[in-house]
């Protein structure tokens, strides 16, 4: 039980520190999900690719160092730490990347990640539809085999960044068994029968859409895996979303730490000690789970209820500290507008407690869940 | 770069977690067989001077625990913190009776650490062999001290005092039997022999109560931990309305939040030893960059953290045991009463989660005045 950081990971975490303090914008850029945002984000991951930054733990050949996963929590921290941009890219860096890494081609790979991670191509989720969220294997959509490839009909909902976004994937059904049925596809977004309609959100921003497809044309080298096994594909890195590869400690430490000078600046009121304590506890204990998963691997399923509840109690905390005046604090209240909807994205909280007790603990499967 | 346990060290726990299985007394609810204490057990507990706890101490000497933090000079192993809190969590874990924390950690570390040799050789030994179990009030954490009637050594701790006091229950104290836990608790012995005092003296009491609150928190864990395996366990066997309770998301969605609290209670623990063991490591460079966390490792600050987690985890855990549990559970005869009264008593000693919340502000408060923010 040692958290010293050896010589080459202290190197990395002070040229990544450095880097950031030199180039993270002094105002922040305008919103992700508007087209001049989007440009701004896109030309900031360009800069932190040409820095070797945007995906450390990748394979050189595709853009990132071969670093080791301590170095991407670290980077994760200094990133936060330095009130850095969103990632544009998170969709495609975090989630997609993984799955093409332990499923894709090589032809893939050295196809999909290099823009990636020159924020090129920026990529949405089309999971979701209407009538499969939580029931996410009731998906609809189809996918039918035409010559060269699939063509892909349906609608998909709450598509993350689809906005702004010029590719997608997903999960297609491609014949009728509820599993071994679906098929994991990549698609253009601007492709012809595509439709992007945004929705705007509860804090008035458009961060997700639906998309419309109507007779869409896939080639075969955008399947993953094979056509059938997009279930299992999707599942076995399902839980870089749930876990810490979408959700780093950096956010948690960084707003803690906001906190405790916020409470620390305006703390008369005793009663609200021990709810910044436990919230700072909190956020502390998800860092060091994240040093601990390095070396003994944590339910993705846990790590996203607690990195969801977390952030709810570290702005909750923070607007009670701030009393009536936390509807003037713009950037409280817009965090804790986006933290409210970290229990629901990402597979809800519900849908993360079945899984972590029948899978995790053995409880047997209910009928409803799974 | 290893907050996860050493594999000597996991090997350690799991070989433990074996004896103590096999030797059936402490073993854990998950073992159904041996789930309810043995026959007599409980009546020494009650009425006599031993409450299973010298025979547990012998058992845990040959076993090498209770030497674990006495110096190899006086018979011990000189173990760092970090092989007591695994060591400490298979103990929660099998609900071992008696002062583990006081005797298995704290103490040693304070006579140890006394600068006086001879009081070190007169009782190190003792307890490093088991065959000597002590005891220790410190207050404000432990006003009273625990199982007081089967130590032989009480020791009482100030800020930058040491007072030490030979043999059973000192004349004049306050003698009370906590039904629950089976154990005496008395008031220490204030005005026993000091051995040691002054202000070289704090940064060894300061340890000292810092290791045994982290070593508490380890054995909180642990109950927490059987306590969940008990209830999965019992779930899965109960048939009610056609089928295992275990099916209904009303107990599953409770169980996976006891799971999840202990999921993440762990990390803080380790840290807390790494804390300890390794108290210059720095993780932040936080003149550097004041938006990251405050500061690395801070022993007072990190042993606090995890002892609030640890206790409000088993606390989820006991909670949810009993319920689960149902009446059954409710029972005299039923085992789970030794692990719901231990993880109560040991919530509530070595610090309540009040008083470690109010030292985790008041470490983050330094840390932001030594940064100017």
């Amino acid at each position: 039980m040692n958290l010293e950081l050896a010589p080459a990971a202290a190197a990395f975490r002070d040229e990544a520190r450095d880097w950031l303090a030199r180039n993270v914008p002094a105002e922040p850029l305008p919103g992700v999900d508007t087209p001049a945002g989007a440009a701004a984000h896109r030309e900031w991951e360009r800069r932190l690719s040409d820095a070797g930054l945007a995906a450390v733990s990748w394979p050189s050949e595709y853009g990132g160092r071969a670093a080791p996963p301590l170095h991407a929590v670290l980077f994760d921290e200094e990133y936060h730490g330095a009130s850095a941009p969103i990632r544009i890219g998170q969709n495609g860096l975090f989630l997609l990347a993984p799955t093409l890494l332990a499923h894709g081609t090589s032809e893939q790979c050295a196809r999909v990640l290099p823009p990636m991670a020159r924020g090129a191509t920026v990529w949405a989720q089309a999971w979701s539809e209407p009538e499969a969220g939580s029931d996410l294997a009731a998906i609809r959509s189809r996918a039918v085999r035409v010559a060269g490839g699939w063509s892909l009909s349906g609608q998909k909902t709450w598509s993350s960044r689809a906005a702004v976004a010029d590719r997608a994937f997903g999960l297609f059904r491609s014949s009728a068994e509820p599993h071994r049925g679906l098929t994991y596809l990549m698609f253009d977004l601007r492709a012809a029968g595509v439709t992007v309609r945004p929705i705007r959100q509860l804090d008035g921003h458009a961060g997700f859409a639906e998309i419309f497809l109507d007779d869409v044309f896939v080639p075969d080298h955008d399947v993953i895996g094979a056509p059938g096994d997009g279930w299992r594909v999707a599942m076995s890195t399902a839980g870089h979303e749930r876990g810490l590869t979408l959700r780093g400690p950096g956010r948690f430490t960084a707003t803690a730490s906001r906190l405790v000078r916020l409470w620390l600046a305006e703390g008369s009121d005793t009663a609200l000690r021990d709810r910044v304590a436990d919230s700072w506890i909190a956020a502390r204990a998800y860092r060091m789970a994240a040093y601990l998963s390095l070396d003994r691997a944590i339910p993705p399923s846990a790590t996203k209820i607690f990195w969801s509840e977390t952030d709810i109690a570290l702005h909750e905390t923070a607007l009670e500290v701030l009393g009536a005046r936390a509807e003037a604090d713009a950037d409280w209240t817009a965090g804790y507008l986006f933290a409210l909807a970290g229990s629901i994205y990402a597979g809800t909280n519900e849908i993360q407690r079945g899984i972590l007790a029948q899978r995790g603990l053995g409880l047997p499967r209910d009928m409803g869940t799974g | 770069m290893r907050l996860a346990p050493s594999a000597e060290e996991a090997d350690f726990a799991a070989s433990l977690h074996g004896a103590l299985h096999a030797a059936g007394a402490f073993s854990g609810p998950d073992s159904g067989a041996v789930y309810r204490p043995r026959a007599g057990e409980l009546s020494g507990a009650v009425s006599g001077p031993d409450s299973g706890v010298l025979s547990a101490w012998g058992r845990l000497g040959a076993l090498g625990v209770t030497g674990l933090a006495v110096p190899e000079r006086f018979g011990g192993a000189g173990a760092p913190a970090s092989a007591l809190v695994v060591a400490a969590e298979e103990l929660g874990h099998h609900a071992v009776p008696g002062p583990v924390a006081e005797s298995l950690a704290a103490v040693p570390a304070l006579l140890a650490g006394c600068g006086d040799e001879r009081i070190a050789a007169t009782w190190l030994p003792g307890l490093a062999s088991g065959r000597l179990v002590a005891t220790l009030t410190a207050p404000p954490w432990l006003p009273l001290a625990a199982h007081a009637e089967t130590a032989g050594v009480l020791v009482w701790a100030g800020p930058d005092v040491v007072r030490v006091s030979g043999g059973r229950i000192s004349p004049g104290s306050v003698v009370a039997e906590d039904s629950a836990s089976a154990s005496v608790v008395a008031e220490g012995p204030a005005s026993a022999p000091v051995v040691a005092e002054g202000p070289a003296l704090a940064p060894v009491v300061e340890r000292a109560l810092n290791l045994g609150a982290l070593v508490c928190a380890a054995q909180l864990l642990g109950l927490g931990r059987a306590m969940l395996e008990a209830s999965v366990e019992y779930a899965r066997a109960r048939q009610q309305f056609g089928g295992p309770i275990g099916r209904f998301q009303a107990v599953q969605h409770r169980l996976a939040d006891v799971a999840v609290a202990l999921e993440f209670a762990r990390p803080l623990l380790y840290a807390g030893a790494a804390a300890l063991d390794h108290p210059r490591d720095v993780l932040d460079a936080a003149e550097l960059n004041p938006a990251s966390d405050a500061a690395g490792l801070n022993p007072a600050r990190d042993v606090s953290a995890a002892k609030v987690a640890c206790a409000e985890a088993a606390h989820r855990a006991a909670r949810a045991a009993l319920q689960v549990h149902g009446a059954v559970g409710y029972t005299w005869e039923h085992g789970l009463r030794r692990w719901l009264a231990m993880t109560r008593v040991l919530t509530l000693s070595w610090g309540t989660a009040s008083q470690h919340r109010a030292r985790v502000m008041t470490e983050l408060a330094k840390g932001c005045d030594e940064r100017g923010t």
